[in-house]
């Protein structure tokens, strides 16, 4: 100790002329902790004040970082400055501790209001912080969603613009639904090469990775109190144990236990003192039984007081896990002790489930990681986000090394903070924990190592003479599932590397098979390499390799080809065959093993998907049987249900081109009526020049003007005036045919063709592969292309810059042709149609002539046979035009085809030498390319005459058939927070194309609306009820404020639906599909039907009301 | 010489299925569509070769309905016929460069391992640059002078 020094710098308390704040950061920077102790001892009373370093209590976020003094840059010693710091504060961090430990239960809660409170509070009574700022961020996001915290986050911004980058962060993973770690990587590597500042936006915008140093301590003298103290507590976390068991740190640790009351202070304290605790602080009694009665199986003791425990402390990670790997043991999981969507309830929620289903349980993972990322100031997320990392990258150490680093309660995990298994031991039954657990964990310590590089390891390699004792043990249950599990890993895997490979999987599948939630972590991806084709072919039980492969979540051929061998072996063809399924792996076999995927490659059995369903279906219904299992009941209702929707997606593809013809008729043809009476009575031979004759006439006399003309020569060609009535009759049919604004072509060409699903059928491959970009809001398309922001793009400016142009233009191209398809070319032309010169519906009367001609022929005894004949002609006139058109997408296909090889040749010469990025971009042309060909083959079959399969329908299905065909179309975009339907019935299948198109129009606006309001996804809502024949439809979805009064505004203009229809005028009402719903609900549906859009409590609801007397289905009706 | 090729892509068919016609007056090239029907033709037996595309649709596809696709389904098909001890000659031909993170060298060498002397290679195949052909023509003709 360096008395001189200390003695050295107390005189300059009283001197007036020194800046007291270089003054305190010189004594800081140059003394050791204890040669503080000492000078602090010495400091006058009147001066301790200073020690405080008082402005690190800020009053406001823009003095972070703005105002203060860093430590210098070869401080003495920099964790016993700010240590020396923090307990110099010791009061005012403990309040902090304290506040803050109800602040996390309340955000965790959904008790928003008082968490905003206890902020507040922070802030007033201890210090403004980055921490409190950027919870406020996070808990803003969560209270008050997005465009709030956005205002919040540019205050933020505005307010210091130093911490800009790391606000940004804050705010980008508070988004806590969005992963967020892949973007975290690229920009820590960023800081590569930059130990101080890296570090210093380590711990406070990526606290969840490693400082690689400690001289960024001295900065924390910019931050403020509460920062101070979190980025002091983040470097401990941080240190190998061998660094925290050094003297100077010991001691340091030991004076911060003594005066500040945090968990995580108190732990380390522990740890380095081979479980001692201090007796005035946390008292861990009751987690440690709980702990305790786990590692003694007592699993029914953690239910029964796990559940109280957990109400109390919703987020302690250790009594989370073991309270619910208890649940899975009892197959007890209790009802949400949360609100399901409040931060402890998700966190609990994806817990469960990434403990149990391993088809979802890397999902949970990341949502849970994206979770704890958000919330890292919360200390037990940050152990929670820490055990799923490690169980994902731990390599060479047992999964639980850095347990202890994280844990907030003594735990047996804790252990391998020592090396030393006498350490260990001492430790545990220090903390409390009884003899026999201590020793099982003294087992598992002794065989830390792990030969084999793989992640979760905690045991060496066994010997052969320990396998026989370990199985017994296993045989005969004596371990917990976890260390279970661990034991049987090391078998496999000892059992493996002998060659014993139906052995290995033998053990492995019976213990899988007895207790299914047992996790054995083996090495996947290297058995799965070793097992070659030819070694599974070996194995003699192929019962027991095919469940394996299923277990283990092997690629679906290997399952595929162990469950036909077995089939074979078995002498069953399929394995519906098999009659009696009497045993845990036949029952898995049939359950599992054989499932779609499977089922799907068994070709030689099973021709169409409709045969793979059935099968399916008939193994669901036979393990049904045996276990009463409820998922095997809700997969065959979900296979009929999809197989029923797929079903009516068909009716929906086969519909596309439709007239309603019965309707045209009834609503009656007067006029064509008129026009046939008059041409029945008319004599045959009364001849009359067509007008187009006489024009013709005329332009001869005209042409011959000069004298020359030889118009004696010129006979007048003159046609039958009846054949000209004819002529008439048919046309006038015709325009009703494809124009009627109720009934038409026209009408279902726009409806279920152009209207929001044309052009996205031929688009979205192209967008999912980035090589269209969209619009945005000014109209203006994105012109930045994703290909030129992959992270394997190692492009210059000026190549990134051609490529986006180039995409730009081929962008600009392809919408161009989907325009001239939807606008030019899916339209109806006729001498009569103006506009429409492109459009290959071609209905003129120059190529239809002959064609009416030749049934003029024919004679009439009835206006109806001549309408009936006349609607002949036009289905057979409109079989040829769709014919024509499905060429024209024939050639459109090529045309496309042809301009994306182009794409493809000049885009990669721009690439340059970046070759994953070449690849990458090659086979997105070439997948692109497939779908886009595939999606054509889809939009021909529209062309086709209409088929009619569907008898019958419900609601539910139609709903979920709209929902489907949209989805299809547009990966999966469109969600609804609830569909709540109360009508069973069943109606006639004549009018399940009009219900749908209903349903997509409604489905089809509300994802329009949600891709430009992107906060607003999900939150559609469908009511459906059936009172005393009437069906009442409600779907409706929350609009923001700024739209308002366009929405009014639309609201308003469809009061003239009515006489728009009348008027024929039905394409001035901007694509909202509107029209045409009015049409159908109030016309194809029937009279005395209501339809009407409003707005109410913040969301924009379509309101119908359909009678339905007439929709019903009867049995013994002719459909 | 019996070829069966198997192919999904229109464009793509068509354009080997003229080389072949033109190289190779007298070859017999049956056209399969999807892995189903590949497979299916397949264990027949009976070609010199087989030319398989990677990626292939499981089963014919039925107009408008939707696609599924079997992403290494040339290779499953090979792995069945090994497994039902058909013997084959076969060489895949495709537009991809990666299949599941795979490139197609790292396919090549397992597919080498896995078949031996039965597999005569992946070849890149790029409709504006014929070089596949010159490939393909040397495998063909290897297998033709391996039958003679």
């Amino acid at each position: 100790m360096d008395q001189t020094k200390i003695n050295y710098y107390l005189p300059f308390f009283s001197n007036t002329r020194v800046n007291k704040l270089d003054m305190m950061t010189e004594v800081l920077s140059v003394l050791s902790f204890d040669e503080l102790q000492l000078f602090k001892r010495k400091t006058p009373v009147l001066s301790q004040g200073l020690l405080k370093i008082p402005y690190l209590k800020r009053k406001s976020f823009s003095e972070i970082f703005t105002k203060g003094r860093a430590l210098w840059n070869e401080t003495k010693d920099v964790y016993g400055a700010i240590a020396f710091v923090i307990l110099n504060n010791a009061q005012e961090i403990n309040r902090y501790i304290q506040l803050k430990e109800k602040l996390d239960i309340l955000t965790s809660t959904q008790k928003y209001e008082e968490a905003h409170r206890l902020l507040d509070q922070i802030d007033k009574e201890v210090s403004v912080s980055m921490m409190s700022t950027y919870y406020l961020l996070r808990l803003t996001r969560l209270d008050k969603g997005i465009t709030v915290s956005t205002q919040l986050y540019n205050k933020i911004c505005q307010d210091n613009t130093v911490l800009g980058y790391i606000s940004n962060v804050a705010f980008k993973s508070a988004a806590i639904d969005l992963p967020f770690e892949a973007e975290i990587e690229g920009q820590y590597r960023s800081f590569q090469g930059q130990e101080e500042v890296g570090d210093f936006f380590t711990a406070f915008a990526f606290p969840f990775k490693k400082t690689k140093g400690e001289k960024w301590l001295r900065l924390l003298l910019y931050t403020s109190l509460i920062d101070l103290f979190e980025g002091f507590i983040f470097q401990l976390s941080c240190l190998p144990n061998e660094k925290l068991k050094s003297e100077s740190l010991k001691k340091i640790i030991c004076a911060l236990a003594t005066s500040i009351q945090d968990r995580r202070i108190q732990r380390l304290y522990s740890l380095i003192n081979n479980g001692k605790t201090l007796p005035h602080f946390y008292d861990y009694s009751e987690e440690k039984t709980l702990i305790d009665k786990y590692y003694s199986q007592d699993f029914e003791y953690v239910l029964s007081k796990g559940q109280d425990y957990l109400k109390r402390n919703p987020l302690e990670a250790i009594i989370i896990d073991v309270f619910y790997k208890s649940c899975l043991k009892m197959d007890q999981i209790p009802d949400d002790l949360f609100p399901e969507d409040s931060l402890a309830g998700r966190i609990h929620d994806f817990y469960v489930l990434s403990l149990t289903n391993d088809d979802i349980s890397e999902a949970c993972r990341v949502q849970l990681r994206s979770m704890c990322i958000a919330w890292f100031s919360i200390p037990s997320l940050r152990q929670i986000y820490q055990l799923f990392y490690d169980l994902k990258h731990s390599r060479e150490d047992s999964v639980y090394t850095n347990f202890w680093r994280y844990s907030l309660v003594p735990e047996i995990r804790d252990s391998l903070f020592y090396n030393n298994p006498n350490e260990a031991t001492l430790y545990l039954k220090s903390a409390g924990y009884s003899e026999i657990n201590s020793n099982q964990v003294h087992i598992l310590q002794r065989r830390i190592d792990d030969s084999f590089n793989q992640t979760y390891r905690l045991l060496y390699g066994v010997n052969d003479e320990d396998v026989l004792s370990l199985s017994n043990e296993i045989e005969n249950e004596e371990h917990t599932p976890i260390i279970t599990g661990r034991i049987i890993s090391t078998l496999f895997d000892h059992m493996f590397r002998s060659g014993k490979y139906a052995d290995a999987i033998s053990l492995y599948v019976k213990c899988k098979l007895k207790a299914p939630f047992t996790k054995i972590p083996i090495d996947r991806k290297s058995i799965t390499k070793e097992l070659t084709d030819v070694e599974d072919s070996k194995i003699s039980n192929q019962l027991e390799l095919a469940v394996f492969y299923t277990m283990i979540r092997a690629e679906v051929y290997k399952r595929y080809l162990a469950y036909k061998r077995y089939l074979k072996q078995a002498g069953f063809r399929r394995a519906s065959e098999i009659d009696n399924i009497n045993s845990p792996a036949l029952i898995y076999f049939v359950g599992n093993v054989a499932d779609r995927n499977v089922l799907t490659l068994h070709i030689l059995e099973f021709d169409k998907e409709e045969d793979v369903a059935n099968e399916r279906i008939e193994l669901c219904k036979k393990v049904l049987n045996v276990t009463n299992e409820k998922k095997y009941a809700d997969e065959i209702t979900s296979l009929i249900k999809e197989h029923e929707v797929m079903a009516l997606a068909q009716q929906v593809n086969d519909s596309k081109i439709h007239v309603d013809v019965q309707s045209l008729i009834n609503s009656g043809l007067s006029n064509e009526k008129i026009l046939f009476d008059t041409y029945s009575e008319i004599d045959e031979n009364l001849e009359m020049y067509e007008q187009k004759n006489i024009q013709g006439i005329l332009d001869y006399i005209n042409n011959n003007y000069e004298g020359k003309s030889v118009l004696f020569a010129y006979e007048l060609p003159s046609v039958k005036y009846k054949r000209v009535l004819f002529r008439q009759m048919v046309l006038s049919i015709r325009d009703k045919f494809l124009f009627d604004p109720i009934y038409g072509l026209d009408k279902y060409l726009s409806a279920r063709i152009r209207h929001g699903t044309l052009i996205t059928q031929l688009r979205n491959h192209f967008l999912t592969h980035s090589l269209v970009t969209n619009k945005k809001e000014g109209g203006e398309y994105q012109r930045i292309n994703p290909w030129t922001q992959k992270r394997n793009a190692s492009l210059s400016e000026s190549e990134k810059e051609a490529i986006n142009e180039r995409m730009l233009n081929f962008t600009i191209w392809l919408d161009e042709q989907l325009k001239v398809v939807k606008e030019e070319k899916i339209q109806i032309k006729t001498e009569r149609a103006e506009g429409n010169v492109n459009g290959l519906f071609d209905y003129s009367e120059e190529y239809m002539v002959d064609m009416i001609d030749d049934l003029e022929v024919n004679t009439y005894d009835s206006f109806e046979a001549f309408v009936h004949s006349t609607i002949e002609l036009l289905w057979k006139w409109t079989n040829f035009v769709l014919e024509r058109i499905r060429g024209f997408f024939q050639q459109y296909e090529e045309l496309v085809v042809a301009e994306m090889t182009k794409l493809q040749s000049e885009v990669v010469l721009m690439m340059g030498d970046s070759t994953l990025l070449i690849n990458a971009f090659k086979d997105a042309i070439t997948t692109c390319r497939t779908e886009f060909q595939s999606d054509i083959s889809v939009v021909t079959s529209w062309f086709k005459p209409e088929k009619s399969n569907v008898r019958f329908f419900t609601i539910q299905q139609a709903v979920d058939t709209s929902l489907s065909v949209i989805n299809n179309i547009n990966q999966n975009a469109l969600s609804f927070s609830s569909i709540d339907i109360n009508d069973n019935s069943k109606y006639s299948g004549d009018y399940f194309n009009a219900i749908h198109d209903i349903f997509h129009d409604m489905m089809n606006n509300i994802l329009g609306y949600e891709r430009k309001r992107m906060n607003q996804r999900g939150k559609g809502i469908i009511r459906i009820s059936n009172i005393d024949d009437k069906l009442e439809i409600e779907v409706s979805n929350p609009v923001e404020e700024l739209d308002v009064d366009q929405l009014k505004k639309v609201i308003e203009d469809q009061r003239n639906i009515p006489s728009m229809i009348a008027g024929g005028k039905t394409r001035r009402e901007n694509n909202s599909g509107c029209v045409k719903i009015y049409s159908t609900v109030m016309y194809t549906l029937g009279i005395g039907n209501k339809y009407e859009n409003l707005l109410k409590d913040g969301r924009f609801v379509a309101h119908i009301i359909i009678n339905t007397k007439k929709l019903i289905y009867h049995e013994d009706s002719i459909s | 010489m019996k070829i069966l090729l198997v192919e999904d892509d229109a464009y793509k068919s068509t354009a080997i299925k003229n080389w072949i016609k033109t190289e190779y007056v007298n070859a017999d090239v049956e056209l399969q569509v999807s892995y189903k029907d590949g497979c299916l033709s397949a264990l027949k037996g009976g070609f010199d070769i087989m030319i398989l595309d990677m990626s292939l649709p499981a089963r014919t596809q039925i107009i408008g309905s939707d696609r599924d696709t079997i992403v290494n389904g040339g290779e499953l098909i090979i792995r069945e016929m090994l497994d039902e001890q058909v013997p084959f000659k076969v060489v895949i031909l495709t537009q991809y460069e990666t299949f599941n993170g795979e490139t197609i060298e790292a396919i090549d060498e397992r597919l080498r391992e896995m078949c031996g002397d039965c597999f005569y290679g992946c070849i890149s195949y790029n409709s504006q640059d014929d070089s596949w052909k010159n490939l393909l023509q040397t495998i063909i003709d290897d297998v033709k002078g391996s039958d003679c």
